[in-house]
């Protein structure tokens, strides 16, 4: 049953901020990421990228802003799909508990794609060790 | 006075003798200047009394006959058959529970309704005469003040469909016309409740509640606004 | 009924309710963002495997090679480009609700400066392995997928009529 108005607890701000990350994310991503597609599949061509097409990329001359904008397109557009895959997840799932199981699945996802993701861009080296060397 | 067949198909569901909806199939003759609810009262005087449905006032006020009229929420009582071509499909209200024909279970909405408290709140003694405002004041929320609590635009969100947690279009639509009611000191409380994880935010500003309101009434715009009113009272 | 009963019912209910712009652009927003999301991760792990050498890595880009691939990147363009343009509109109206009024007016903005960039963008795209008619066919058979469903909301004489009324009994 719903709860009357006077004994609901204060609500948080979480929502609200929630709502306005997803706008401020949002107009963010529609220049880096609509960019980032325009670069590399009009500017480059998705046939002619290869390992040697990162190593320019991040140790060429521009490498500390490919660095920079990889590191701000890869936490704002994952962060992003993963906050509103659980608004979607919110819409479909109404028991409590699986609510509670798939949020804490998504970012624990979020987490480690994000850590994989920022790990590459930060130590990156053409001739870093790799197990099959 | 001319009349014309029309073909009318209709969600049968009894639930004392039905295991699941089946449809039901009327021929009726009526004039193309005919309300859709004068059809269903052609099939239920003359054709199957047994047709259950809810209507009161017939004159679009009242708010109870609310239903799916080709696949979208209209009033039977304020759209006219000439504007639906061929067999005209009706079917109760998506997202509460049958309980029998077009007659759908309203508590629930009536409940999220209650919820926003939808009452004048003013704890100050009032003046000798009426409490006054500016005709712009009353302006602010004219548009949400003519809500007549059909349900059409709350059973046309498909997040309501999914989440019937979502206080839905209608409940927001009422808190809306006090909300911004110079006169009302209970904005802070309401806000708070359209706050919740239920409220307001669960509007993906789809726009079917403004397509389906039967008044008018910019539904998905004054939800807009509440959502305005959340975001600055943080900043 | 399952997350997934839920997502499919309400999926078929809008079929099956006849919503207007807003409810189609919803749905292609939805789905778009998810096919994004999907992607984006696929992506990052593929980077990530640059750590791993040369070999590992451009053994792996056999994913993205080819002319099944290529139809795929039209997709995740549409995909992509639907979902950030509907975004601004949802964008611009949340922050200017007065727009709100005309919100079927915005879509066909959107609709049209989509199709201006889409279409172009998936021609190029395609050209390599089919041609520049072969790429824009493709392209435009993706393309109509929003118009299409659109107008079929208002040419269509009575809807679909689905038996989901189950999902609506069951509440």
């Amino acid at each position: 049953m719903m709860r009357t108005a006077r004994q609901r607890p204060p609500t948080g701000s979480f929502q609200v901020m929630s709502w306005l990350f997803m706008r401020v994310t949002g107009l963010l991503l529609l220049v880096i990421a609509v960019f980032h597609m325009f670069w590399m599949h009009f500017i480059i061509g998705v046939e002619k990228i290869d390992f040697n097409t990162i190593v320019s990329r991040w140790t060429g001359p521009h490498g500390a802003f490919w660095r920079l904008f990889d590191v701000m397109l890869l936490t704002f557009a994952f962060t992003h799909g993963i906050n509103g895959a659980t608004n979607v997840a919110d819409d479909y799932i109404t028991s409590r508990g699986w609510r509670v199981v798939t949020r804490t699945a998504l970012w624990i996802l979020w987490f480690a794609l994000v850590m994989m993701g920022l790990w590459i861009i930060y130590t990156f080296r053409p001739d870093m060790p790799t197990p099959f060397k | 006075m001319v009349l014309h067949a029309r073909h009318l198909k209709i969600k049968r569901f009894n639930p004392e003798k039905d295991t699941k909806p089946w449809w039901g199939e009327y021929d009726v003759e009526v004039q193309p200047t005919d309300r859709v609810l004068d059809a269903l009262h052609e099939v239920k005087w003359h054709h199957d009394g047994s047709l259950t449905l809810r209507r009161s006032c017939a004159h679009g006020i009242c708010g109870s006959d609310a239903m799916r009229i080709n696949g979208h929420n209209a009033l039977a009582c304020k759209v006219l058959v000439k504007e639906y071509k061929g067999t005209i499909t009706i079917e109760p209200l998506l997202g509460f529970k049958v309980l029998k024909d077009l007659i759908v279970d309203m508590d629930p909405f009536f409940a999220k309704y209650r919820s926003v408290m939808p009452y004048f709140v003013n704890d100050e003694a009032p003046p000798e005469r009426e409490r006054l405002q500016l005709p712009e004041q009353r302006d602010r929320f004219d548009d949400t003040t003519k809500c007549i609590l059909c349900a059409a635009c709350t059973t046309s969100c498909p997040v309501f469909w999914s989440d019937t947690e979502y206080v839905g279009p209608a409940a927001i639509v009422q808190a809306h016309r006090f909300i911004f009611d110079s006169r009302d000191q209970g904005k802070e409380q309401r806000l708070e409740i359209l706050n919740e994880k239920s409220g307001v935010w669960k509007c993906r500003t789809i726009f079917n509640c403004t397509e389906a309101c039967p008044r008018g009434i910019e539904v998905t715009r004054a939800i807009g606004e509440v959502k305005q009113e959340l975001l600055l009272r943080r900043f | 009924m399952s997350a997934l009963g839920r997502f499919s019912a309400v999926i078929a209910e809008s079929v099956v309710y006849r919503g207007r712009e807003g409810q189609w652009a919803y749905l292609v927003h939805r789905v778009a963002g998810l096919g994004v999301l999907l992607f984006l991760g696929l992506h990052i792990f593929d980077i990530y495997l640059v750590g791993f050498g040369p070999e590992v890595f451009n053994a792996t880009l056999f994913l993205y090679k080819g002319p099944a691939a290529r139809v795929l990147e039209v997709l995740l363009a549409f995909g992509l480009l639907f979902h950030a343009l509907n975004g601004l509109r949802i964008i611009i109206q949340d922050f200017v609700p007065r727009l709100m009024r005309y919100h079927r007016r915005l879509f066909w903005v959107q609709a049209v400066i989509f199709s201006i960039l889409f279409i172009p963008a998936g021609t190029f795209m395609l050209k390599e392995f089919f041609g520049i008619a072969g790429g824009l066919l493709i392209t435009l058979a993706l393309w109509a997928l929003v118009p299409l469903a659109v107008i079929g909301q208002y040419v269509a004489p009575t809807p679909l009529t689905l038996n989901v009324a189950e999902v609506g009994g069951e509440r």
